[in-house]
C-alpha cells in the first residue's frame, strides 16, 4: 500500500473554454485536467470569486458493484469510511470538520460513490487530509459498522412511511428484476442483515483504487501546489482494478403490466410509468434530451399543460431519461388525489401515444434549443456545477470536449433525429405503471386499463 | 411555486466584510439602491464573472396578512399570477422566459411572496416588462381560478397532508400559536382554498401588488444605470396603491406548557419540542441560532452525539430558529423514533441538554465551532447570483435593511458563553414549551 511511485503527469491539459454566444459575452472556464502514474484522473477548477473549495473523490463503486444477496454493501462500505480510519475515530471525524465549518460526506449511487469535502480555502489541507485518510485507511470499526447497519436498516423501513420512495422502490425492482439496477443503493432489508465486515473489507480493498477513481478539486485553488498535494495524498496509492463480470442483458418489458401497492391512509396517488432508457453514452443523448424537455420538463411542457395547466389535475409532473452507465430507466413521476387517478394514467399514456405518432414540431424544437443554448452559462455558475459537468463526462468516457461542444451538439439536432428516437424510443404499449394509493378508491377505476396487481405494503 | 423556501442564512450587502474569528475571510459584496417615485425599491448587485442576471421581484405580502376564511391567498395568488396579464397569455411568462434561455419561479412565505427570472444577462429588459405586465394588469378569470385552485390543492395534499413532516408542522404552530396568523400554513386550510373566490383575489391584487408595496433585485452582470432606467421604463407608471391597515394580532406571551398528539399512519413517532421566540431582528435570535448549531449541526453536535450516535434512539435529530417579522418559534425536531425507544426517553435527553446549556457555560471552542459552521456557510451561499438575492430579499423582509445581515455576522462572533447561558434561561422554559408528536395509529 505504501510502495512509492514516482508521479509525472501524464497528461496535462490547460484548457480554456471561451463561448460566443449569440449576444452574450464570451464566457471563460478555468480547468485542468491531468493523471498521476497510478492511474487516478485529477480534475482541478480555478474559481477565486469566493475564499472557498471543494474536493470529491468519485470512485466506481455503487450498488451496481453490489454482491448478490448483499444489496446495499457499497452503501454500507461508503456510509461506514467515515466512522473510523487508522488515525481517527468516528467522533475525531465528526470534530475536526464541525470545527471549521466545512462538510463532509458519502453519497452512494446506482454505478458509483463519492465522497465530498467543503470548506474555507483555508481549510483545504484539512479536508484533503480526511478525504484522504477516510478513502484510504478506513478502519470499519465493528461496533461502527453496526451502527451503520441499524441506520440503513431503519432508513429502509421508513420508506414504508413515503410513497415516492415506495413507487421507486417497486418500479425498480419491476424494471430490473435480476439486474443489478434492481435496487435501491441503500438496499434490501435481507442484504443489509447479511453483508459481513470481511465483505466491507473486500469490497473496499476491491473497488476504492486509484484506476477506478476521479479526484475534483475546485474553488479558489493555486493548481501547481495543489497537485503536488494530490500527488503527496494519493500517489502511492496502488492496486488493479479487477474486472467485474458483465451484468446480465436488460429484456425490455413485454405488454403492459400495472402494479397497484396498498397504502390506506393516502389521499393521492402516487406515479411512476416507464420503460427501459438508453445509457449515458448513447448516441441518442441529445435529441432525447430535447425530446425529454419537450415532453415533460418545465412549465412549457406537454404534459404539465395538459395535465396540470388546462386540468389542475397534479401540482407537479416530469418525465426523465435516467441514462447510467446501463441503460436507465425513462420515467414519468407525477401524483394526482385519488379521485382522477384513472383520468391522469390515461391522460399520460394518450401523450406518449401521440408522441411515439406524430413526433415533435419544428417550433417545439427550437424552443426546446433556446432553452439549452441560452441556459448554458447558468448550469456553469458555480465551481461546483462546472465540476460536475467534467466529471460526468470522465466518468462516462464522453469524448473530450464535451462542455466546450455542449451547444453545438445541441444546435446540431434535427427534427427527424428527434422524431425517430421518440419512435424508437417510447414504447406505451410495452410499459410499466406502479400506483401507490388507498387501493379501495382507485382498483375499479384502475381496472379498466387492464390487469392490475395488488400488493400490500 | 414553492411554499415557504427554508433558508437558513441572511445575507448582507457590505462593501467589504471581514470575518475575524477563526476565519478570517475576506467578502466583497456591494449593493446599490434606488427609490422610485411611485414607492417601488430597486437593489442593485453588480457581479460580472458570469453573463448572467437573476431578476426577482418581492411583495411585501404572505399569510401573515391573511385572515381566517382565507387562508391560503397568498400562496393560491402566487399562481395566479403565472395565469395570464394583458399582454401575456396563460402560463406565456414562464414559456417567454424559457424560450430565452432563463428558467422562473416563485415561493410564498409568511412574511412575503417573491417572483424571480434567472436568465441570460441580456434579458434584463425581457424580464421587467414581463414582471410589469403582471403587476399592473393581471388577468383574474372564472376558469382559471377553478383549475388552479385544484393545483394548489393537489400541492397542500403533497406537501401536508400526505407528507409527517408537513403534518408535524402544521400542528405543532397550530397548538404553539393562538391568535397570530403564523398558527395557519402557509399552504392555507383546504376549507379555505375551496372557499376563496374571485372577488377576494381581486382585492387581494389591488391592496398588495402595488409598486409601493414592491422591492426589485437585480444581480449579476448588470450595468446600475442602464437597470435604473429600465426599471423606470416599465413600472415607473404605475400608480401606487393604498395599503389595507395591519391589523395582525400579537401573539400572547404563552403561560403555560402544551402539548398535542397526533396520530398518524408510520411506525415510528416524531416529536417535535418548540419554543417562543423573537422576531428576526432581536438581538437574542443570532445567539438561538448559535444554540441551534451547538445542539444539532454537525455529527458532533451535542444532540446528535446523545440521540443518534450513541443512544441510536431515532433516525434525525434537527433543530431550527425561525426568523420572521414577526416572533416565530425556535424547535427541535427527532423523526422516527425506532422500536425500544419511547418518545418520553428522547423528549427527557432533549430536556437534559437544555437545562445543560442553562447550568453550565459552553466551552469557548465549542462556541467557536458553531460560529464557524455559521460563517463558512454563509460564505458558501454567495455563490450564486439567485442565492444572493434571495438571502437579501429575506433581509429585507425582515428588518427592511438588506445589509442587516452585516449585524447577525457581528453578533456570532461577539456572543460569549454568557449571553448563551442568559439567553438559554430566558426562552427554554416549561411555560413556554410546545410538544407535538407525531405516534402511530392503531
Amino acid at each position: 500500500m505504501h510502495r512509492y511511485y514516482a508521479i509525472t503527469p501524464i497528461l496535462f491539459l490547460v484548457l480554456f473554454v471561451g463561448y460566443s454566444l449569440a449576444e452574450e459575452k464570451a464566457l471563460s472556464l478555468n480547468y485542468q485536467k491531468t493523471s498521476l502514474e497510478n492511474g487516478l484522473k485529477v480534475i482541478m477548477v480555478e474559481h477565486h470569486e469566493l475564499p472557498t473549495v471543494a474536493v470529491e473523490l468519485l470512485v466506481r463503486a455503487g450498488s451496481a458493484h453490489d454482491l448478490p444477496g448483499r444489496e446495499g454493501l457499497a452503501h454500507l462500505v461508503s456510509s461506514t469510511l467515515l466512522e473510523g480510519t487508522t488515525r481517527r475515530t468516528s467522533q475525531g471525524i465528526s470534530e475536526e470538520i464541525d470545527f471549521i465549518g466545512g462538510t463532509l460526506r458519502t453519497d452512494c449511487d446506482y454505478d458509483s460513490t463519492s465522497i465530498t469535502a467543503t470548506s474555507l480555502k483555508r481549510d483545504l489541507p484539512t479536508i484533503l487530509d480526511l478525504i484522504t485518510d477516510v478513502a484510504r485507511h478506513p478502519s470499519f470499526p465493528p461496533e461502527e459498522l453496526e451502527r451503520q447497519r441499524d441506520k440503513a436498516t431503519t432508513a429502509i423501513l421508513r420508506e414504508r412511511d413515503d410513497k415516492a420512495a415506495i413507487a421507486r422502490r417497486h418500479f425498480h425492482e419491476m424494471l430490473y428484476a435480476g439486474h443489478p439496477y434492481d435496487h435501491p443503493p441503500l438496499g434490501t432489508l435481507e442484504g443489509v442483515k447479511t453483508v459481513t465486515r470481511e465483505e466491507v473489507l473486500e469490497f473496499h480493498k476491491r473497488h476504492y483504487l486509484p484506476g477506478n477513481s476521479i479526484l475534483v478539486v475546485v474553488g479558489d485553488i493555486e493548481p501547481g501546489p495543489t497537485l503536488e498535494e494530490l500527488r503527496r495524498s494519493f500517489g502511492d496509492l496502488s492496486g488493479e482494478v479487477q474486472s467485474q463480470p458483465a451484468p446480465p442483458a436488460l429484456l425490455p418489458q413485454t405488454g403492459q403490466r400495472i402494479r397497484l401497492i396498498d397504502k390506506p391512509d393516502l389521499t393521492q396517488t402516487e406515479i411512476r410509468i416507464g420503460h427501459l432508457g438508453i445509457d449515458r453514452a448513447s448516441p441518442e443523448y441529445f435529441p432525447l434530451l430535447l425530446l425529454n424537455r419537450i415532453l415533460g420538463v418545465g412549465p412549457t411542457s406537454r404534459l404539465y399543460t395538459r395535465l396540470r395547466a388546462e386540468r389542475g389535475l397534479t401540482y407537479s409532473v416530469r418525465s426523465q431519461f435516467d441514462a447510467r452507465k446501463q441503460k436507465g430507466p425513462f420515467v414519468i413521476s407525477t401524483y394526482t388525489k385519488n379521485e382522477t387517478t384513472l383520468e391522469t394514467l390515461q391522460l399520460l399514456l394518450e401523450e406518449l401515444k401521440r408522441l411515439k405518432k406524430e413526433g415533435i414540431t419544428s417550433e417545439e424544437l427550437q424552443g426546446a434549443k433556446a432553452y439549452f443554448a441560452g441556459h448554458f452559462p447558468l448550469n456553469i455558475e458555480t465551481p461546483a456545477q462546472i465540476a460536475s459537468q467534467l466529471l460526468e463526462q470522465e466518468f462516462y468516457g464522453l469524448p473530450e470536449g464535451y462542455l466546450e461542444n455542449y451547444i453545438k451538439n445541441i444546435q446540431a439536432v434535427t427534427l427527424q433525429e428527434v422524431n425517430s428516437a421518440a419512435a424508437r424510443f417510447l414504447d406505451p404499449n410495452n410499459i410499466l405503471i406502479v400506483l401507490v394509493s388507498k387501493a379501495e378508491e382507485v382498483l375499479e377505476k384502475v381496472k379498466t386499463l387492464g390487469e392490475v396487481e395488488l400488493k400490500g405494503l | 411555486m414553492l411554499v415557504k423556501i427554508v433558508v437558513k442564512l441572511i445575507l448582507s450587502l457590505v462593501i467589504i466584510l471581514w470575518l475575524q474569528s477563526a476565519v478570517l475571510a475576506q467578502v466583497e459584496l456591494e449593493i446599490k439602491e434606488h427609490r422610485l417615485k411611485n414607492g417601488l425599491t430597486l437593489i442593485m448587485h453588480e457581479d460580472h464573472s458570469s453573463p448572467i442576471i437573476s431578476f426577482q421581484v418581492w411583495y411585501n405580502v404572505g399569510s401573515r396578512n391573511e385572515r381566517p376564511g382565507i387562508t391560503g391567498i397568498s400562496h393560491l395568488f402566487e399562481h395566479m399570477m403565472f395565469k395570464g396579464s394583458k399582454n401575456v397569455g396563460p402560463e406565456e411568462h414562464s414559456r417567454i422566459v424559457n424560450l430565452n434561455g432563463g428558467a422562473d419561479n416563485a415561493f410564498t412565505t409568511e412574511d412575503t411572496t417573491a417572483y424571480f427570472e434567472n436568465l441570460p444577462g441580456s434579458k434584463l429588459a425581457l424580464a421587467a416588462e414581463l414582471e410589469a405586465d403582471r403587476m399592473a394588469s393581471l388577468l383574474l378569470t372564472a376558469q382559471t381560478l377553478a383549475s388552479e385552485r385544484e393545483v394548489v390543492k393537489e400541492e397542500r395534499r403533497l406537501r401536508i397532508d400526505n407528507s409527517l413532516f408537513g403534518t408535524l408542522a402544521e400542528q405543532l404552530y397550530a397548538t404553539a400559536f393562538s391568535l397570530h396568523p403564523y398558527r395557519w400554513p402557509v399552504n392555507g386550510w383546504m376549507s379555505d382554498l375551496d372557499a376563496i373566490n374571485l372577488e377576494d383575489c381581486q382585492a387581494f391584487y389591488r391592496s398588495y401588488y402595488a409598486t409601493n408595496n414592491t422591492t426589485v433585485l437585480v444581480l449579476g452582470d448588470i450595468d446600475p444605470q442602464e437597470t435604473i432606467s429600465t426599471i423606470e421604463k416599465y413600472f415607473g407608471h404605475l400608480a401606487p396603491q393604498e395599503r389595507p391597515r395591519e391589523a395582525i394580532p400579537p401573539e400572547p406571551p404563552q403561560k403555560g406548557k402544551r402539548q398535542a398528539d397526533y396520530y398518524v399512519s408510520t411506525q415510528f413517532p416524531w416529536l417535535a419540542v418548540a419554543y417562543h421566540i423573537p422576531e428576526a431582528t432581536h438581538p437574542d435570535v443570532p445567539v438561538l441560532e448559535l444554540i441551534e448549531n451547538i445542539l444539532s449541526q454537525g455529527h458532533s453536535s451535542r444532540l446528535y452525539k446523545r440521540i443518534i450516535y450513541q443512544g441510536q434512539m431515532a433516525q434525525s435529530v434537527s433543530a431550527s430558529v425561525d426568523r420572521n417579522k414577526d416572533p416565530g418559534l425556535f424547535v427541535v425536531t427527532i423523526t422516527g423514533i425506532k422500536e425500544g425507544h419511547s418518545p418520553e426517553e428522547v423528549e427527557s435527553i432533549i430536556y437534559e441538554e437544555l437545562e445543560r446549556l442553562k447550568g453550565e457555560t459552553v466551552e469557548e471552542r465549542e462556541l467557536l465551532k458553531a460560529r464557524n459552521q455559521l460563517e463558512a456557510g454563509l460564505i458558501f451561499s454567495l455563490q450564486t447570483n439567485f442565492i444572493k438575492g434571495i438571502r437579501m430579499g429575506l433581509s429585507q423582509v425582515q428588518s427592511g435593511d438588506p445589509r442587516a445581515f452585516l449585524k447577525d455576522l457581528e453578533k456570532y462572533r461577539k456572543a460569549t458563553s454568557e449571553d448563551v447561558l442568559r439567553v438559554a434561561k430566558e426562552y427554554f422554559t416549561e411555560r413556554n414549551r410546545t410538544v407535538l408528536r407525531l405516534l402511530p395509529e392503531g
